[in-house]
């Protein structure tokens, strides 16, 4: 089943992932049972999904997100969308953010 | 725009990181206060640690690294992680080697330190190692007795070849 993804919500990454940009990459590994694990699962994203990723502040609603990167990639809006919602479903199903 | 893609290090093919890389996330897995488990390379540790056991690095928060412990550290001249033990300790630098290196790596200060190695599975088994967080008289009778029983176990392989060549 999708997960509803309210554009009016604010989103963050969650409190058990650590991310860094490390050699112009985004790397994101999640805290399992208080540890990183290297082993099991750890997510790198494309330079669309670091786009994305880096405006998920925890400040702005997902609609401004989507019309910030509507202007900066000079796409319409309803494709930017899609892929916004795409992207957060996949990262709150992996429990990497969490709506404010 | 291009569609957004999260790539997984759990698949088949993997995600394959630079030593720089994981040294600054083990850092920041660090700072919240989490472990970092990976996969270890090479023989240096041979026979406590093999390659491609899996090595969890503790943050050493309150922890002193004291003889006998394996740290993970970074190389103080080449962009490297060594995961060696420590054989003496001095104010806030401490003396490591490798178990099966002939040479030491020398004094490393403690700011290049990243952490403690807390646990070593092999073939999806745990393998005893000393929980430093529960320390127990069996696990300071290991700590001591381990860098002693190396030089021993050197000069027992040398003999066990010498016999074997001889036959």
């Amino acid at each position: 089943m999708a997960i509803e993804i309210d554009l009016n919500r604010v989103y963050m990454p969650s409190e058990d992932v650590v991310a860094r940009v490390i050699e112009n990459e985004i790397i994101i590994v999640p805290l399992v049972s208080g540890i990183g694990d290297m082993e099991d699962e750890i997510y790198t994203l494309n330079e669309t999904g670091r786009s994305i990723w880096e405006k998920l502040d925890g400040k702005k609603k997902l609609k401004d997100v989507v019309s910030e990167l509507a202007s900066e990639f000079d796409s319409p809006l309803q494709k930017i969308e899609k892929d916004v919602i795409g992207f957060v479903q996949e990262v709150i199903k992996r429990k990497m953010l969490v709506g404010k | 725009m291009t569609v957004a893609n999260l790539s997984s290090g759990n698949n088949d093919e993997g995600i394959s990181l630079s030593a720089p890389v994981i040294m600054e996330l083990i850092e920041a897995v660090h700072e919240k206060g989490a472990s970092f488990r990976f996969q270890a390379k090479g023989h240096s540790m041979t026979p406590a640690i093999r390659d491609g056991d899996i090595v969890t690095v503790s943050p050493l928060k309150e922890i002193m690294p004291r003889r006998g412990d394996v740290l993970a550290f970074r190389h103080p001249e080449r962009p490297q992680m060594l995961v060696h033990r420590v054989l003496h300790t001095m104010a806030r630098k401490y003396f490591v080697k490798g178990d099966n290196c002939p040479e030491a790596d020398g004094w490393i200060p403690a700011e290049n330190i990243l952490g403690l190695i807390s646990k070593v599975e092999r073939q999806g088994r745990s393998r005893f190692w000393p929980n430093r967080s529960a320390p127990s008289s069996w696990v300071n009778f290991y700590l001591l007795l381990y860098p002693l029983w190396l030089p021993v176990r050197r000069r027992l392989v040398q003999l066990y070849r010498f016999f074997k060549n001889c036959n």
